[in-house]
């Protein structure tokens, strides 16, 4: 669709004649505005770059519409929008636009005056050249940004602390902003399960996390010392939170820095004026040597019992182990071998010591599994198919009965080396039972076999060779023998942790140094301080492996009470201070 | 004499963000806090207040260069020590997050810290290298002359086109109309040059008005120089060649006086990230302050 649009040129001032430029314009749509690339430009300052078009429709009506916020003044009216006619005219800045009658060959036909022109403006006027002039806006944006922060990190999260259904929609919906925006750092691992629940342990704000935000979870968690003491009154100050303190990254649970533990034990005097415990600093420099715990043996009659004694290891010589066990670790160890039923043998350490799954422990050594291969019970040393159970004496004399009963019954008793033709008076008459005196005799016999065999196996030839036997004076017979009980001493070092899987690198003899040459079960073979020390530096020693208290102890230990207890201990001395201190204000 | 922000009183404020510096990174390094480096510690919370002062301080300076009647210092000593401390800032900040970054407001917060200080030294930038520029680009002519200049060129050309017909009058005035000058902040930037000229049909001819573009004036030129190779009227000869003459000089000072606005704006556009950014960061640093303390 063709425009055609008379274009006022330039008047004649004296003729008052005006000269026109005729334009044809193929368009639905002229445009009307200051920007250069507009169909008619009417470069003044109040007009926009698009103020308003002229639109021909379909069915051949023309329309006028303003494209700025205002409206536009059609024959002196103003409008938004508004269909036109021939001898309309439209005023935009100081341009007047008017619809002609419609010609043959064009539909539209406009004129165009420009009246005044871009004289009454001077020319900077009509151009933005300074960036304060164009939508760029400093205060706008400061204004957009300042408040949009605002909104999404702090005013939208914030508002889930006073609804908790806001909270769960803030929190559940991935795209709205919650308050997990105001994390400082990850969750340990660990604790990844809280997920976006701040309030688990935030549950104040403005607040420190308190313990018992701690002991909601983990309530059976105990203290370091014993809560009944007044030792537990140095901690009501400590949060948990000293120690295992979240958001940080490396994220690490139990801080390791030995200052937590030495601000106290390098003088515990100061706290504590009857302490046992050595002052300690570093493990390096500063550690007292290793106490040791021991079994010690109360054997009485009827039960016997063992206690651990903590023993300080001042000097290797005075501390003896009381297993009540024969055992040479040199003569086991020979490197030339020993002796065994398949040949001579080349034991090793883990022959016998074998740590548990965790590494921690030594499994119970076990004379069946460990020593029964060597150290045969053979009822008889001429037969080898015949062997005494281990353990219970009661057990042996009963097997030893039963064994040469059978044999006094049995064809095959003709065949022992043990008896004799001459001992064996029984008439050999099958089908006939046998009469009460024929029944004691034999029972007799037995006892009487057992008896010479038991003493053999206990005092000379098995027994004796691993176990402490002595005669209980007064009795007599099957009666007269006590073996000593045995106990392995299993934890050592009961307020250390030491994991043998952890020190596979190195053999059992770099540590164990005197274990070869040991030829007592009362030598105490567990390394001293120093043979740590070989690999084992102080908290920051560049060249050995830096040590620092937790890679041994821990804070929590075992049977000092549960610090939920302590912490409730605390909670009522608060209280009570508090109503004590009450009748003093109402006084004031 | 004049004395620059950057020597203000013998780099003093330099000197001062210097020893800042090494008494920040001193502590840091002979530090060693119970956990790994962060805001939390003493010396997290020390960094991180004397930061929050820092940017406080380094904001009042819109307040101080409006103060006209002020007498606290002067506002090249303030500049001074809003650049140095604003670089101080930088290494402040980065000791007070221990290291520590995330998607977090904490980390947001020194990100916008960040982008607030490289616009800032874009400003030193800009400040330290367009002004001469602008003055070699301008020849010391103010920008009011050259429009002057431009106008009484824009008058020539239209009473010399009034001795020719019509159609050449109306191609000249509405060239002259439709030569842009500056413009949106994009086309300030980028010297932009938006100049059109509508082409009207020849009488009788098919061919259709249209917009077309006309950079650098040289459609203008080109019809001009096309109608004085066809013309044998030696009066419009004169006139058409003076008319080319007075277009190419016109061509030459818009493009002048598009440059100028161009370094101009190039100027002053830092400032507009600069602001609105450094009150992003007021916003994120109270966000950043108050929830450390809401989840203490």
């Amino acid at each position: 669709m063709y425009f055609l649009i008379h274009q006022k040129v330039r008047a004649d001032k004296d003729s008052g004649n005006k000269a026109y430029q005729q334009l044809q314009i193929r368009t639905q749509q002229l445009t009307i505005g200051r920007a250069s690339d507009q169909h008619v430009q009417i470069d003044e300052p109040l007009v926009e770059l698009c103020h308003a078009t002229i639109s021909l429709s379909h069915d051949g009506q023309l329309y006028a519409k303003s494209l700025t916020s205002g409206d536009i003044e059609i024959n002196g009216e103003s409008h938004r929008s508004k269909q036109l006619t021939p001898g309309d005219s439209i005023h935009i800045g100081s341009t007047i636009i008017t619809i002609e009658q419609p010609r043959a060959d064009h539909p539209v036909v406009v004129t165009i005056d420009h009246s005044v022109g871009a004289n009454r403006y001077s020319l900077e006027s009509l151009h933005y050249t300074t960036l304060r002039q164009t939508r760029l806006s400093k205060s706008f944006w400061s204004w957009m940004l300042a408040v949009s922060v605002m909104l999404l990190f702090f005013i939208i999260p914030v508002s889930g602390l006073f609804s908790p259904s806001v909270k769960q929609l803030l929190r559940e919906n991935v795209l709205l902003p919650d308050d997990s925006l105001w994390l400082t750092g990850p969750l340990h691992r660990s604790h990844q399960i809280i997920g976006k629940d701040c309030n688990a342990c935030h549950t104040t704000p403005f607040k420190m996390v308190q313990n018992q935000e701690c002991i909601d979870c983990h309530s059976d968690i105990q203290h370091h010392v014993d809560i009944a003491s007044h030792d537990a009154e140095h901690f009501h100050e400590n949060r948990c939170a000293d120690c295992h303190r979240e958001h940080n990254e490396p994220s690490i649970l139990v801080q390791p820095d030995q200052r937590f533990c030495v601000d106290c034990h390098q003088n515990l005097e100061k706290l504590k004026n009857d302490t046992e415990l050595a002052d300690v600093s570093d493990f390096d420099s500063d550690h007292p040597e290793f106490s040791l715990t021991l079994l010690k043996p109360f054997i009485e009659e009827t039960k016997n019992r063992w206690e651990a004694v903590r023993i300080e290891r001042n000097s290797l010589a005075t501390i003896r182990e009381e297993s009540y066990l024969h055992f040479s670790h040199k003569q086991h160890l020979n490197p030339k071998g020993i002796r065994s039923p398949d040949g001579d043998k080349f034991l090793e350490c883990k022959y016998c010591h074998r740590p548990n799954t965790s590494g921690r422990q030594m499994l119970p050594i076990k004379m069946e599994k460990h020593c029964a291969k060597c150290h045969r019970l053979d009822l008889d040393k001429d037969n080898l198919s015949k062997q005494v159970p281990h353990g219970d004496l009661n057990t042996l004399f009963d097997t030893l009965k039963e064994y040469f009963s059978h044999q006094y019954l049995g064809q095959d008793a003709l065949r022992s080396s043990q008896i004799t033709k001459d001992q064996l008076r029984r008439p050999n008459v099958k089908n006939k039972t046998l009469s009460i005196e024929d029944r004691k005799q034999a029972m007799d016999w037995a006892e009487k076999q057992s008896l010479i065999v038991a003493q053999d196996l206990i005092e000379k030839r098995v027994c004796i060779d691993c176990h402490h036997i002595s005669i209980i004076p007064g009795k007599k017979e099957f009666e007269k023998w006590y073996v000593k009980p045995v106990a392995l001493n299993k934890k050592w070092m009961p307020l250390a942790n030491f994991n043998h899987a952890k020190h596979t690198g190195v053999s059992c003899a770099t540590c164990h140094k005197n274990a070869k040459e040991s030829k007592k079960s009362s030598d105490i073979l567990i390394p001293k301080i120093e043979t740590c020390r070989e690999c084992h530096g102080g908290n920051k020693d560049k060249y050995k492996l830096p040590t620092d208290c937790l890679m041994c102890h821990k804070f929590h230990l075992p049977n000092r009470g549960l610090l939920d207890k302590a912490q409730q201990t605390v909670a009522k001395k608060s209280l009570a201070s508090k109503n004590l201190s009450k009748p003093m204000n109402n006084k004031e | 004499m004049h004395q620059s922000f950057i020597s203000y009183k013998n780099y003093r404020y330099a000197v001062y963000a210097t020893l800042l510096s090494f008494v920040a990174i001193t502590a840091y390094v002979l530090d060693s806090p119970r956990q790994p480096p962060n805001g939390g510690t003493w010396l997290g919370y020390t960094l991180g207040t004397l930061s929050a002062l820092i940017i406080v301080f380094l904001m009042c300076l819109g307040i101080r260069k409006r103060s006209y009647h002020s007498s606290l210092g002067s506002v090249t000593g303030w500049l001074s020590a809003h650049v140095y401390l604003g670089f101080v800032l930088l290494l402040l900040a980065t000791l007070h997050s221990g290291f520590q970054f995330g998607w977090n407001i904490h980390t947001l917060t020194y990100a916008l810290m960040c982008l607030v200080i490289a616009s800032g030294c874009w400003g030193i930038y800009t400040y330290l290298k367009y002004p001469e520029l602008i003055v070699r680009q301008s020849n010391g002519l103010s920008r009011e002359i050259i429009f002057q200049n431009l106008k009484d060129l824009d008058t020539r050309a239209l009473s010399l086109v009034t001795a020719l017909d019509a159609h050449t009058h109306y191609l000249v005035l509405d060239a002259i109309r439709r030569s842009t000058i500056g413009g949106g902040f994009w086309a300030q930037l980028s010297a932009y040059d938006g100049s059109k000229m509508l082409i009207p049909n020849e009488v009788g001819s098919a061919v259709t008005t249209r917009v077309v573009d006309n950079k650098g004036q040289q459609m203008l030129i080109e019809i001009l120089a096309a109608k004085l190779a066809n013309s044998s009227n030696v009066d419009e000869i004169n006139c058409l060649q003076e008319l080319l003459e007075t277009t190419g000089k016109r061509a030459a000072l818009l493009r002048k006086l598009q440059k100028e606005i161009q370094l101009q704006s190039l100027l002053q556009f830092w400032l507009y990230l600069h602001i609105p950014l450094s009150f992003a960061l007021l916003s994120a640093l109270i966000i950043h302050i108050t929830s450390v303390f809401i989840y203490w």
